[in-house]
């Protein structure tokens, strides 16, 4: 389906824009350090540091769903027959994808009301906030929209797993 | 309807939903959005929502997190982890129980490069293994050594566990990674001492190796330790001194083993971006559940449940160390049902006030904590490290993992008991700190 493959595209370039934000968090961090050593401070370096944390953060949330991977207690659910637990997982990634797009909403809000009225900029920097909140809620967009997309590949994968049960009955 | 028990549903629709296998971080915000919204209005729900996740987004002290991951990360793919073993067998191996006290040693080192347990599991277990039944170990034995091994990731540091900690209760960062030395090595000891006594009490579990090494074997061995000790100096020295705080010591130790993989010229192309991707996905994760705890640590903050909880525990009147022992098997009986990050964030809103009424220092306590997380880490029937081992060791079953994890509670909870009568086994180093 073309929703699926425009979700796993996103998915797959935020993936590559937080790994390269993680090395360059490294870097600056580094840089940082090695400058003040030497007595020439970089102004604002942590600030630096924490706006590529917001991106890796914000674009990681999504690559970590894209892969099942957020934190989950199936102590009780794993031992459910796998129809069961798939009807359960569907029911956790549309809790994920409303409670991700309300947020984003949110954001979506804030980051409006910055770039109008109130003009919040970072302490040294003076980096724009509105632009952060934008990512924010690009970020849990983007983290809902992956929820979507595992509730339309599990419907995929169930009609997958039913016409293959049909094909042995038949056959 | 009051706002405590406005609190009180939320925790159950929390605990339900985890248990629908609904990830943590989920299961925290939903119940978190309804109670704030309920308590409040719409206007105090955005602003809450917003507020607290971009505060702890744009939080330099949180960074600290995937730089220390990416580290450990990176000198996985060095392969210094076999070196590490290699060395410690030299030095170890003829002993009685010589090359689980190897798997340990090589353990605790390895340990002071990399934060995670997991991680340090499954390094050092295929090669462990492999070495432990080629001799003729027992499968229960090496499995056990392996798993309690891999457990003391989250106690030297540096730690992810620790530092999750440290965000949630506002203790610094710094201070609490280096309470975890000096528990973390008597822990190494005790481990080591117990794989003595099996072998004196059973030899046939762990056969005495005929193979010699020579002085000069040994002392060239060392050789690859050094690349740890220099990380673990600049890292943790660094903190220590006052040089750096954690973000930069994190970003300083994930830049030095990029340095040292390069060196060691096992830095491909391929290995370099597998890396990252690891970090990425694991601070995904670990991300989401932080900041979804934050805003359900609001909600129970305004429904004021954690004072509630406090107050009626200490009016009960009960000697301080029944209530230590019973928050102890909440721990125990929270890590054995559920992942260690999430019972730690889901309970510290509660035990955190009870521990500060009692008198004991967090610092301190989040070694506590992070020793019952190692006990869960290799207790039935969700220890994680006992999965990973037998995810990389398939030839080592689950059941016989446990039975050789079991002798290895004895010692994490000895030392509890020794942090519970000598607090300053923990404080002693963050108290010198400069």
């Amino acid at each position: 389906m073309i929703i699926t493959k425009v979700i796993d595209r996103s998915t797959s370039i935020i993936k590559w824009i937080s790994m390269i934000c993680l090395l360059f968090m490294v870097l600056a961090t580094f840089v940082g350090v090695v400058f003040r050593m030497f007595g020439v401070p970089i102004i604002g370096n942590d600030e630096i540091v924490a706006i590529f944390q917001v991106f890796l953060i914000m674009f990681s949330l999504a690559f970590a769903q894209s892969e099942d991977r957020h934190i989950t207690i199936g102590i009780i659910v794993d031992n459910f027959p796998t129809k069961v637990q798939v009807m359960i997982d569907r029911i956790g990634y549309t809790v994920t994808a409303l409670f991700c797009f309300l947020v984003a909403y949110i954001f979506f809000k804030a980051g409006y009301h910055n770039l109008t009225e109130f003009h919040e900029k970072t302490l040294l920097l003076e980096f724009p906030h509105y632009f952060l909140k934008f990512i924010t809620c690009l970020g849990f967009f983007l983290w809902g929209m992956e929820a979507v997309n595992r509730i339309i590949k599990s419907f995929l994968g169930l009609v997958k797993q039913v016409s293959q049960l049909e094909k042995e009955v038949s056959g | 309807m009051s706002a405590e028990t406005v609190g009180f549903i939320a925790i159950v629709i929390m605990l339900v939903l985890m248990m629908l296998r609904i990830p943590i971080a989920i299961s925290m915000a939903v119940p978190a959005v309804i109670g704030i919204l309920f308590l409040g209005n719409e206007t105090v729900l955005f602003t809450a929502v917003e507020s607290i996740i971009f505060d702890h987004s744009f939080n330099y002290t949180l960074s600290t997190i995937p730089l220390f991951i990416l580290m450990g990360e990176m000198l996985s793919v060095t392969g210094i982890s076999s070196e590490l073993y290699a060395s410690f067998r030299t030095w170890f191996g003829r002993l009685k129980g010589g090359l689980g006290m190897a798997t340990i040693g090589a353990s605790t080192l390895f340990a002071a490069a990399s934060g995670s347990s997991l991680a340090n599991t499954g390094t050092i277990g295929v090669m462990a293994s492999k070495e432990m039944l080629r001799y003729g170990y027992s499968k229960s034995l090496t499995g056990g050594s392996i798993v309690a091994g891999g457990s003391l990731g989250i106690l030297i540091p540096p730690s992810t566990v620790l530092i999750i900690y440290g965000m949630l209760t506002e203790q610094s960062i710094g201070k609490l990674l280096l309470a975890g030395i000096i528990p973390g090595i008597m822990l190494a000891t005790c481990f080591i001492v117990t794989i003595y006594l099996i072998a004196v009490v059973k030899p046939e579990m762990a056969p005495t190796i005929e193979e010699k090494s020579t002085w000069k074997e040994r002392f060239i061995s060392l050789k690859s330790t050094i690349m740890v000790f220099i990380i673990f100096a600049i890292v943790i020295g660094g903190m220590f001194l006052g040089w750096f705080g954690p973000t930069e010591a994190a970003g300083i130790g994930a830049f030095s083993a990029i340095i040292i993989a390069m060196i060691k010229k096992k830095l491909t192309w391929t290995n370099f971006l597998e890396t990252v991707v690891r970090t990425t996905r694991t601070a995904g994760f670990i991300y989401a559940t932080v900041l979804c705890a934050f805003v359900f640590n609001y909600l129970l903050t305004i429904s004021k449940v954690p004072i509630l909880v406090s107050t009626t525990i200490t009016s009960w009147d009960i000697p301080h160390y029944l209530t230590f022992l019973f928050i102890v098997l909440l721990y125990l009986f929270l890590g054995a049902v559920m992942d260690s990050i999430a019972a730690i964030v889901i309970t510290i809103p509660f035990i955190m006030p009870i521990m500060l009424s009692m008198g004991h220092d967090l610092i301190w306590f989040g070694i506590i904590i992070v020793l019952l997380v190692e006990a869960a880490l290799i207790s039935p029937p969700y220890g994680m490290n006992i999965l990973i081992l037998n995810g990389v060791v398939p030839e080592l079953k689950i059941g016989t993992i446990y039975k050789g994890a079991l002798i290895f509670l004895l010692p994490i909870l000895f030392m509890i008991l020794v942090l519970y009568l000598f607090p300053n086994l923990a404080l002693f180093i963050p108290d010198k700190m400069f």
